[in-house]
């Protein structure tokens, strides 16, 4: 369960990032939150990683009250959430399996474990056959799914996903969003933010719209409104 | 630390080395230029420091003795003043001894007949030359020989002995300075260079910190790799002043006409190289090392 309990965020420029929050998110659920550039969706993840602090409210993830977590636990904590972005965020010098294999790395799994693991997720992901491959040598959906199977590599319970499709053309699109679909269907929770309205209209999932750091909208099965 | 992670540290701070060249290169390079610079400073202060020394040990105290006093007395009177802690050596000068060197003095004038006299009637006294331990006890040393009555006078060579200390303090004052300048440029280039490498590799530092690598997770690569390029450019120039100092010695050697009997002589390379390899070793590794935490500080901030 993910809680924001009156949530509010004020930058050091004065600029209203979310304001008075409330929002509850059921384990195993799929959301998407929608809203224009400046409405505070990125906020909101960026809150959820704990990159930034809420200036009021209360965050509560699975059973750990977040704002109130110390600086040296927040890499524990992380490993817990899997992550996603727009621009994919891949170690360009490393290659599929090495950026995959990191996540475990991270979490000093040995060396026999992370051999073993790696290629089954390379394999759910249908990037088998690219595991040598640099992020420059991939398609920018190979790339994206890549940095998904390094999200998703420690069975996270949730996972966040900023823009994933943002880089990507309608096709590769679907098919990063089938992805995501599937993991979800595994028990996770998958929160994604996005622009894309034909994805958000078709899927037909919880929508969140935000406007001007509020929530304007929480539909349970619904689409994108302007 | 698992072991199985400090392998992984090594492993991606050499990789980080080899997959940015040019970086690697500028910090080692960065890294050698300012042990270089410290190393010729400091071997230029050391042998202006050992050649002061050299000199300000060779000054002496004359006590001139009177002349009634025979050879018993003389002998019981070094035996006695011998026994005073400041005192290291005294050497006994007879007149005749003076005489001789006297006359050997270069600057004497060509007379001839002057010296048969002068020879014939020996003017000179008899003195003692004391070498003390410390020249900081000069003062004790003479209030202790004006009390002895066979000594009728006391030369000490104060103006020489003061401008030496001085010149010595001020040599040590000048390459403490000129040592911090340099430690100071030092860090600001080699901190530039670590700048640059972060800056560039910030991307991957945050990517760490999202999947949930520690700070020190995402350090070890960095100091590994600011330990290697300091390692690396504090080596570069302690060989290259290790094999070109003689050669530059020679050179200043033949251009000052220096032989084995001048004033000024050279420190051998080994005896510096006992403080220059620790402290240039410290300096380059430390440099490395603090840079590398310091600029990665506000990095690991995500």
């Amino acid at each position: 369960m993910i809680i924001l309990d009156n949530v509010t965020k004020i930058y050091e420029n004065s600029a209203v990032g979310v304001k008075n929050i409330n929002l509850k998110i059921k384990e195993g659920e799929f959301v998407f939150i929608v809203g224009n550039t400046g409405s505070g969706k990125s906020t909101i993840l960026r809150l959820l990683l704990k990159e930034i602090e809420p200036s009021n409210g209360t965050i509560i993830i699975g059973d750990k009250d977040i704002t109130k977590m110390s600086k040296e636990s927040i890499p524990y904590f992380r490993r817990e959430l899997g992550v996603v972005f727009q621009d994919f965020k891949l170690f360009e010098n490393k290659t599929v399996f090495e950026n995959v294999a990191f996540a475990m790395k991270v979490i000093e799994e040995s060396p026999r474990n992370i051999r073993r693991t790696v290629p089954n997720v390379l394999s759910t992901m249908g990037l088998e056959n690219k595991a040598r491959c640099y992020p420059k040598q991939l398609s920018g959906g190979e790339k994206q799914r890549t940095a998904i199977g390094r999200a998703i590599l420690n069975n996270p319970s949730i996972l966040l996903a900023d823009e994933p499709t943002g880089n990507l053309d309608p096709k590769t699109s679907w098919d990063i969003m089938k992805v995501l679909e599937e993991i979800n269907k595994n028990g996770t929770t998958v929160i994604v933010v996005t622009h894309n309205q034909e994805i958000v209209n078709s899927m037909q999932k919880r929508v969140i719209q935000l406007k001007d750091a509020k929530i304007i909208r929480d539909v349970v099965k619904g689409g994108y409104e302007e | 630390m698992k072991i199985l992670s400090f392998s992984h540290f090594i492993h991606e701070g050499f990789e980080s080395i080899f997959k940015n060249k040019s970086m690697a290169f500028a910090s080692i390079a960065t890294t050698t230029v300012c042990i270089f610079m410290l190393g010729i400073a400091f071997l230029t202060m050391e042998n202006i420091e050992y050649n002061v020394e050299n000199i300000e040990t060779g000054i002496n105290i004359t006590a001139f003795l009177d002349e009634n006093m025979i050879e018993e007395e003389i002998d019981q009177l070094k035996g006695i003043i011998l026994k005073s802690p400041q005192i290291e050596s005294i050497d006994y000068v007879s007149k005749d001894e003076a005489m001789k060197r006297f006359i050997g003095d270069e600057n004497l004038p060509n007379d001839p007949e002057l010296l048969n006299d002068l020879k014939e009637d020996n003017p000179l006294r008899a003195s003692f030359e004391i070498k003390l331990r410390n020249n900081k006890d000069e003062q004790v040393v003479i209030e202790l020989l004006s009390k002895i009555k066979q000594i009728v006078k006391i030369n000490t060579p104060k103006e020489a002995m003061q401008l030496l200390i001085n010149l010595k303090n001020f040599i040590q004052a000048t390459s403490a300075v000129i040592i911090i300048i340099l430690v100071v440029v030092g860090v600001i280039l080699i901190g530039n260079t670590i700048q640059l490498t972060v800056h560039i590799r910030k991307n991957e530092i945050r990517i760490m910190k999202y999947i949930g690598a520690t700070d020190w997770f995402v350090r070890w690569p960095f100091v590994i790799e600011g330990l290697f390029i300091g390692f690396l450019g504090t080596l570069i120039p302690l060989i290259t002043l290790f094999f070109t100092y003689n050669f530059f010695v020679n050179i200043f050697k033949q251009a000052l006409s220096i032989n084995e009997e001048s004033l000024i002589s050279f420190m051998p390379v080994l005896e510096i190289y006992q403080s220059l390899v620790p402290a240039a070793l410290i300096l380059g590794l430390g440099m490395g090392i603090v840079g590398s935490l310091i600029i990665i500080r506000k990095h690991l901030r995500v």
